[in-house]
């Protein structure tokens, strides 16, 4: 393409650039273009190879220097042979980019055009010019014709502003008149205002979805930099908000419901080993739920209801508890309490299977041979027998493998006819960056939901799945991440039918990816280990994975430790993917010798989850997970299988009904892009309220105030919030959008004072005021001027700061009536109220305390508590033996507060201390060493706990369930250097 | 062939004093008698064309006089190449709060700032509070341009933008506009404002 360039270049001024070039095929005949025998060849093979058919497609773009503007032409050449230097003969038209000119694609389809189906094919017009015909020309490389989209955008851009440089000689360009010299071509690009259109097709809108890390990403983060006085690159910005909006409204307006496709995925790697046992439960899975189940909506859970979390929290679908898939950043999600479900029998629900393989052939051979179905067809056999009778159901649909790396995809028969354009990829990334030892598979499907009366043509959702087995994900952190990123730039669709020519298309364009994926080191030691940025002992984690005391809080305590998460976290690979909650034991390793602990892991390999199902999509496709569970049943391998269960809510959409609406709204919009122009004047917001009290603001209490914005312009108008400048953030996730004229919309202003805000506001912040810029793209910046009133709170305070407190913190004027560091009380009046309340004579009655720390509490009593330990009231509960509603909510309460302490009860330099003391008598020398508030604290504290205990009837569980709630808060480790093991130890001499 | 050069210009001054009643005027030679007061910062532009044929475009940022929004104004006048500082003839008050602009200008906007004092409403002389003599004293010590204007009449209006043009730096590339000139490149292009900053080197003009 590089000589082809230059080639052309040739034949220009230096002054001309060539921008992009493309291979096309003509279409229609052209009698008038210079090859007077071009009629359009009958059969696909004779049109393709037929060379008078081919064209060079050339954007060329032209400057006079600094001070002029560019402009632009498309250049249509004969196809040469790649030796050959074109000369001006070649030069069969030119089109002009000004006035008429446009540039219309569609989807060249099977039956019109006999070559790729994929093949775009666009249409150039110079509406204006009499004897310039349109011209319709068919490419394969979609690519190259974006890009020549964005050269005429570019072009565009700059044709506003242009004024006439040259007379307008439009004879010369009638066809057949090719002898016209290069230096005057660009001169006769008259630019003249209002007729320049692109129209954008939206079929090509529809045909390859977005990629799902643009799509991911809130629009907002997508726009060019701006700030106060600096408007940005709105001619962008606005492409990309028009885009977006067109998108969204589009698939709103034309959605006809929603259909569930129930999508089973297993991953396994099999170590080499053969099929030899029964794989049913992983297969089909041993719970079965109703087809319409649905998961309610994730409600905030209280981190006193953890109890129940060893529980798989899919199990029981009825319980008002969620299963909502968390986000890997959010593992705080994945403790969701559950109680457990009666299990149904065993049914295949899944209208599509998708097996994940690793590791079927450790030979080395393999490694550096693609042995392409080695063993494939026994597992297929297996997993079809581990069907039983549901077997006839299901036919295999595709598969991919990459030496040992197999990805097979079955599907329910009656949804047969809904896969098309089935794809496979695979790409390795073991030895030397190729061989397949390491690497991954990716299968691309396109389902289309069935035909009815009333979906006559309903539009198709993209399916993509990957198995990956990732290399070295040891300690060279860059390595592994480098790896992630290589496979996902490598693992590329060709979407060209003929493959001669391929059409890539990432595995991010689509709308559904699922990720299996095993994370393992060459020697074999497990990558996913917990030994991320700790050095939790491997005694700890056999210690948390299998003792009693450990079973509430097992999963999330590991799971902090987890490097894929860490991963998410640090954004540095799978940050874009979710997960569901993780409630099964860990999958590796597995030792089937003697060297293994009571749960049957290796002694020498630190157990851990490297076997993995990761998924994302858009919000066009929202996936429910249904189940995540380890099948430790099946014990030939040393990794243990895992399945997961989808639910995908596929929308239906009538396709040339979706193409219309995009096409009308596009006009619609028509203009918006000129709307700077005459900026002075047409684009014109009102914001209806430019100034917002959002009155007194407490503690964990969502406000929330809407500002009306009407558009009283007269063309669409494009708006979005600016930070103040480059370093500050614009408030939280503001919304921006599209307004029609005459339309009239809400920002919704959420305050929320969580502990972070609370402990910066409490010291000295009562009045809080902010300006939001409200950016109009191509017009002016709105302030939006934001108060409040901080109400303050006892909440994250320092305990330091809460025992210089003269009375209740509501009744502090300004720090001034902080009492002097001498004479600090002995401890936070606030705990102690709470405290003391609890420990009353009343209540010291065995019942009382039984449900304390287990039942969720009443939030409308935390809230009453709070209120009053702020203004220092008297509390409007009394001690009632019989009615433990306040007690609860009393011991929420204080859990609360001493989770809200900014900084933990025992400082966190005594964390190490602590974790380490041997014995009790240890323990309570810790008492010398903490400061004296801390020591009263904790000391009230534990004993109130320790009390608890011994009230319940089950002591045992009772001390369990305390010393795993309390001790993350008591000993907070946000670094996670200290040992849960340890830190827990250390309470539990204080409570027991 | 003629030259055109861009530069940012931004308005302060005491709020109703007519800062968007002088822009209006300006740039659309028009007047409301009832305009709402500014929240906010509008972005307009107009073009002056002086004797040589050379022209310049001025992008001006009017801004909110209220005092609440005072902490803003910093963000816009950075990078401007000039500022009208207005005060209202008919209250000695605005120019004292001109004063206080006008030293904010000097001590924290880019040191090569055209500064224009502006004395607007001049067709209200019968209930003059600030006479021109003072003014002009004033504006003389601190080396700014001075002018009486009338929004309403249109009296000096375009005068004071062509000496303003006049007085800017018109040999200088115009690559002093630094915002301008980024803001052109991106409209200009609209694909990639870096590849563009490197390939184009006629970013800088809009010379058509």
């Amino acid at each position: 393409m590089a000589a082809l360039e230059s080639s052309i270049r040739a034949l220009l001024r230096p002054s001309d650039e060539v921008k992009v070039v493309l291979e096309a095929i003509v279409v229609n005949p052209l009698s008038n273009a210079g090859t007077p025998d071009s009629p359009l060849s009958p059969t696909r093979s004779q049109t393709l190879d037929d060379n008078r058919n081919k064209r060079i497609l050339a954007v060329v773009a032209h400057s006079d220097g600094p001070n002029t503007q560019e402009e632009g032409s498309v250049f249509i050449l004969k196809s040469k042979p790649a030796d050959r230097a074109f000369d001006q003969s070649d030069i069969l038209r030119v089109f002009p980019v000004f006035g008429g000119f446009s540039i219309t694609m569609a989807q060249v389809r099977r039956e019109t055009w006999p070559t790729a189906q994929s093949s775009p094919s666009l249409t150039i017009k110079q509406g204006d010019i009499e004897g310039l015909e349109p011209l319709t020309l068919c490419t394969q490389h979609v690519q190259t014709l974006r890009d020549v989209l964005a050269g005429m955008q570019a072009i565009e851009g700059n044709r506003r502003c242009a004024t006439c440089l040259g007379g307008p000689t439009h004879n010369v360009f009638v066809a057949g008149a090719v002898h016209i010299e290069a230096c005057s071509i660009t001169c006769m690009c008259v630019f003249l205002e209002n007729g320049y259109e692109l129209i954008y097709d939206p079929e090509l809108v529809f045909s390859v979805p977005q990629d799902l890390r643009v799509a991911q990403k809130p629009l907002h983060t997508r726009l060019s930099l701006a700030f106060a006085g600096e408007a940005g690159d709105d001619s962008t910005d606005i492409v990309r908000i028009r885009d977006e909006w067109i998108r969204g409204r589009v698939r709103e307006t034309c959605s006809q419901g929603k259909q569930s496709l129930r999508i089973r995925i297993g991953t396994f790697n099999v170590n080499g080993s053969p099929p030899s046992q029964d794989l049913s439960t992983w297969v089909g899975g041993n719970v079965n739920q109703s087809r319409d189940t649905i998961i309610p909506p994730l409600k905030e859970i209280s981190p006193l209801s953890i109890g129940e979390v060893a529980k798989n929290p899919f199990d029981d679908p009825a319980n008002s508890s969620s299963a909502e898939p968390a986000r890997i950043l959010n593992p705080e999600l994945e403790s969701v309490p559950t109680p457990a479900l009666d299990k149904i029998s065993i049914d295949v629900d899944a209208d599509l299977l998708v097996l994940g393989f690793q590791e079927l052939d450790l030979s080395t051979e393999a490694l550096l041979y693609s042995t392409s179905t080695f063993r494939e067809d026994a597992w297929c056999t297996a997993v079809f027998a581990a069907l039983g009778a549901q077997a006839e159901n299901y036919e295999k649909l595709v598969s991919k493998q990459l030496v040992g790396i197999l990805l097979v995809v079955i599907v329910r028969k009656a949804l047969r006819p809904c896969f098309s354009e089935i794809k496979s990829t695979a790409a390795g990334t073991g030895i030397m960056g190729l061989m397949g030892n390491k690497g991954g598979t990716a299968i691309r499907l396109k389902f289309t939901p069935i035909a009815t009366d009333a979906l006559e043509n309903p539009g198709p959702t993209v399916l993509t799945f990957v198995n990956a087995h990732l290399a070295a994900f040891d300690e060279m952190v860059d390595k592994r991440h480098a790896d992630f990123h290589d496979l996902t730039k490598r693992l590329r669709f060709d979407l060209g039918t003929d493959g001669t020519v391929p059409v890539p298309c990432s595995i991010f364009e689509s709308d559904v990816l699922f990720w299996m994926i095993v994370l393992r080191n060459d020697d074999g030691s497990a990558v996913v280990d917990l030994n991320y940025r700790l050095d939790l002992a491997d005694a700890d984690v056999r210690t948390i994975l299998s003792s009693e005391e450990w079973a509430e809080s097992r999963y999330e305590t590991l799971l902090r430790y987890d490097q894929l998460k860490s991963a998410a976290r640090a954004n540095k690979a799978f940050d874009m993917f979710s997960e569901g909650p993780i409630t099964h034991l860990p999958t590796y390793r597995f030792n089937a010798g003697l060297l293994k602990d009571d749960l049957g892991y290796d002694l020498k390999r630190r157990p851990a989850w490297t076997d993995r199902v990761l998924f994302t999509s858009s919000a066009f496709a929202p996936i429910k997970q249904l189940s995540y569970t380890s099948h430790p049943q099946i014990t030939q391998s040393d990794h243990r299988p895992v399945s997961a269960e989808f639910n995908i809510e596929i929308d239906l959409y009538d396709l040339p009904a979706a193409e219309a609406a995009a096409d009308k709204l596009y006009r619609q919009l028509n203009g918006l892009e000129d709307a700077h122009e005459d900026t002075n004047a047409r684009v014109n917001l009102k914001i209806m309220n430019a100034s917002v009290n959002l009155g007194k603001v407490y503690y964990k209490k969502t406000v929330t105030q809407q500002v009306g914005i009407r558009n009283i312009g007269k063309v669409p108008c494009a708006y979005r919030l600016v930070p103040i400048d480059p370093e500050s953030s614009i408030h939280p996730d503001w919304l921006r959008a599209l307004l029609l004229p005459d339309e009239l919309t809400y920002i919704t202003l959420t305050a929320y004072i969580d502990n972070d805000s609370a402990s910066r506001l409490n010291i000295d912040h009562k009045e809080l005021e902010c300006t939001l810029i409200l950016h109009t793209v191509m017009g002016k910046d709105h302030f939006i001027a934001i108060t409040a009133e901080y109400v303050p709170t006892c909440f994250a305070n320092r305990i330091s700061r809460l025992t210089l407190l003269p009375g209740p913190v509501r009744s502090l004027k300004s720090p001034s009536e902080l009492r002097a560091e001498d004479r600090a009380i002995n401890a936070p009046r606030e705990i102690m109220r709470l405290v003391n309340w609890m420990m009353g004579p009343d209540l010291n009655l065995v019942k009382a305390f039984e449900n304390v720390f287990v039942s969720p509490a009443d939030e409308t009593a935390v809230d009453t508590i709070r209120e009053c330990l702020d203004t220092g009231a008297d509390f409007p509960f009394s001690p009632d033996p019989k009615d433990d509603k306040a007690v609860v909510a009393f011991g929420e309460t204080l859990f609360r507060l001493l989770d809200s302490l900014p900084e933990p009860l025992i400082p966190v330099q005594f964390h190490a201390r602590c974790s380490e003391v041997a014995d009790r008598g240890e323990a309570f020398e810790m008492l010398e060493v903490f400061p004296p508030t801390t020591v009263n604290v904790w000391i009230s504290v534990t004993a109130f706990l320790h009390f608890v205990c011994q009230s319940s009837g089950d002591h045992d569980t009772k001390t369990t369930r305390i010393s795993s709630l309390f001790a993350p808060v008591l000993l907070r480790d946000t670094a996670n250097l200290v040992s849960p093991v340890g830190r827990r130890k250390f309470l539990l001499y204080f409570i027991m | 062939m003629s030259k055109q050069f861009q530069f940012k210009l931004v308005l302060l001054g005491e709020s109703a004093v007519g800062k968007s009643s002088l822009v209006l005027r300006f740039v659309k030679d028009q007047f409301d008698d009832y305009r709402e007061s500014t929240i906010g910062a509008a972005f307009l532009t107009q073009t002056v064309t002086l004797d040589d044929q050379t022209t310049v475009k001025f992008e001006i940022w009017d801004t909110a006089g209220q005092e609440r929004y005072k902490s803003l104004a910093p963000m816009y006048y950075r990078n401007a190449n000039c500022a009208v500082v207005l005060y209202d003839i008919t209250s000695s008050a605005t120019l004292e709060k001109a004063r206080t602009w006008i030293r904010e200008l000097q001590r924290q906007a880019d040191p090569s700032i055209v500064i224009a004092l502006c004395g607007n409403k001049s067709d209200l002389a019968a209930r003059r509070q600030v006479t021109e003599e003072e003014a002009k004293k004033y504006a003389d010590e601190e080396g700014l341009m001075w002018a009486e204007t009338s929004a309403k009449t249109g009296e000096g209006v375009s005068e004071i933008f062509t000496a303003i043009a006049k007085k800017l730096p018109l040999t200088a590339p115009p690559s002093a506009s630094r915002a301008g000139a980024a803001r052109t490149a991106g409209r200009a292009g609209g694909v990639d404002l870096n590849k563009q900053a490197t390939s184009q080197p006629g970013q800088d003009a809009c010379n058509c």
